[in-house]
């Protein structure tokens, strides 16, 4: 491959890859706010991510008071999340998986779905 | 449609569907399914030609192929495996239906591995990933060693295993999904095939689609730890300069990725002859494979945008900003994505918003976020690009440097 061809596929590799992170979590947090509002009983919620990045602006956007301090998994790998899925939830538990998360470790995550509230955005 | 040859095995167990729409080089993979170690008759091997062209590849290992397809699409139309993969599983007469590489190299125990893992586990849709070596005196293809080709120039060997199989990192990223999936026939048929919707056209598609409709569905995806497909470089492998459909950037389908969230089993555009084996309880008769005509108008090589995402827009419903967007007989309505969850689908009604026309609604929905979100939403998307280009510059000096202190070129 010429090597402008190369620079040009891995420049829409980036571009196509990067805006769909950032759709999906735009798509994230309009929800999660959407939850606060009209659903603000539902205050039980795990929100499962797979970036440091998402989890560092979850937690800014707390402190500017828009959104409530949801307890965030960072899960890199599909033996973390089995080790969190070992925990006893409770009963009114609402698990909140990005897209992304949920593609990369749909295995485990399409069994939780059958057996508890989890929600993908 | 035209058969150049048709099986005559009676009862085969696997039936190997190979595709190739005019551009194979080589069919070596047939050399080495002449010698596996059980009965010839436990598997067939079905060839689909997607335009007219009689292989001159194959004429060499012609006596291994059962049946031979042409579907004789015309020269002006893209290529669509999706199509192939139909007519493959309508024609096949095994139990298990193979889709994989026919470029690639197989142990002698290939198949034989195939029908065990069937025999042991009901319910499976079974994938087999694959060793890749990128050096370029394998091509022409000139029969290497197996050691060879998970030797140097190996890319994935990760002790004796495919680094997709041994990491729990991004599998859907690192397993090679199209290498090799097998599933029952009788279960591709129950979820309607494979999905002929444009949005797979070209390069962007492969039997995932099918195995996250089957997952969906409540059969359990495996990988083989143990039996695995060997392939060696040759040019335009990973799908340069081919048309793409809707991707994630790393060249998976988001219109399978969509069929896997929103837990749907069924194609979004169904082949008629799948339908009416789904609906039918007659015996499959193979001669029955037929072409949708506005195919032949809708994949037309002049309507494509090389080299470009296709806009998903086909299908009514969108999303913009985590609202859903439907097309309704009156005009439009858009809710948000939560609203989806059957947890939450009382309060939809309550919460949607209409509208006459698709702009007016998305000036609703934009209205509908709050002040201070929507404000930030663009710097948290500059600061997704900005920190992803200095982590991949980082990643990429870092790589550099340890190249350079190996004393590698």
């Amino acid at each position: 491959m010429l090597l402008t061809h190369r620079i040009a596929f891995r420049w829409h590799q980036f571009r196509d890859e990067t805006q769909g992170l950032v759709e999906g979590f735009q798509s994230l947090l309009v929800n999660l706010v959407c939850l606060k509002l009209k659903f603000p009983e539902k205050q039980s919620v795990i929100v499962i991510l797979d970036s440091r990045r998402e989890a560092v602006m979850l937690w800014l956007l707390w402190l500017c008071n828009i959104l409530p301090r949801y307890e965030v998994w960072v899960i890199r790998r599909a033996g973390d999340l089995e080790l969190r899925l070992q925990r006893d939830f409770g009963g009114e538990l609402l698990l909140v998986a990005s897209a992304r998360v949920f593609c990369k470790h749909y295995g485990l995550l399409v069994e939780l779905r059958r057996q508890r509230r989890l929600i993908v955005l | 449609m035209k058969f150049i040859k048709r099986s005559d095995r009676a009862q085969p167990k696997v039936s190997l569907i190979l595709l190739d729409w005019s551009v194979r080089e080589s069919f070596h993979l047939l050399n080495y399914l002449s010698r596996q170690d059980i009965d010839r008759d436990l598997f067939e091997v079905i060839i689909i030609e997607y335009y007219s062209r009689i292989s001159d590849a194959i004429r060499p290992v012609e006596a291994q192929v059962d049946s031979w397809l042409l579907l004789e699409m015309p020269d002006d139309c893209y290529y669509h495996k999706h199509l192939m993969y139909n007519a493959g599983i309508v024609t096949a007469k095994g139990e298990i239906c193979v889709i994989c590489d026919s470029d690639a190299m197989v142990k002698e125990g290939f198949i034989r591995a195939i029908i065990t893992e069937f025999e042991n586990n009901p319910g499976i849709v079974l994938h087999i990933d694959q060793f890749r070596n990128t050096r370029k005196d394998f091509y022409p293809f000139n029969y290497p060693d197996f050691a060879e080709v998970t030797g140097k120039g190996c890319i994935n060997n990760v002790g004796g295993k495919t680094r997709g199989v041994v990491d729990d990192k991004d599998t859907i990223h690192n397993r090679n999904y199209g290498a090799c999936m097998c599933a029952r026939r009788a279960d591709l048929i129950e979820i309607g095939g494979a999905d002929e919707h444009i949005d797979y056209l070209g390069h962007i598609c492969g039997p995932y689609d099918m195995t996250f409709r089957l997952v969906n569905s409540g059969h359990r995806e495996i990988w083989h730890q143990a039996e695995f497909m060997y392939h060696t470089w040759h040019p335009g492998q990973a799908g340069e300069d081919n048309y793409l459909g809707p991707h994630d950037g790393r060249h998976v389908s988001t219109t399978a990725l969509d069929a896997l969230i929103r837990e749907r089993v069924h194609p979004l555009l169904e082949n008629a002859a799948i339908r009416q084996l789904r609906l039918s309880s007659d015996a499959p008769d193979s001669t029955r494979f037929e072409i949708s005509p506005a195919h032949f108008k809708a994949w037309r090589k002049d309507k494509l945008r090389h080299g470009q995402q296709w806009i998903a827009g086909n299908t009514f419903r969108k999303s913009r900003h985590g609202f859903v967007i439907d097309r309704t007989p009156e005009g439009f309505v858009g809710y948000p994505k939560v609203l989806d969850h059957p947890f939450f689908s009382k309060a939809r009604e309550a919460l949607e918003l209409r509208a006459a026309t698709e702009s007016m609604l998305l000036e609703r929905l934009d209205n509908e976020i709050s002040g201070d979100l929507r404000r930030l939403l663009p710097i948290i998307g500059t600061l997704t690009y900005l920190s992803r280009a200095f982590g991949l510059a980082f990643l990429y000096l870092q790589r550099r440097l340890l190249r350079f202190s190996q004393g590698v070129a």
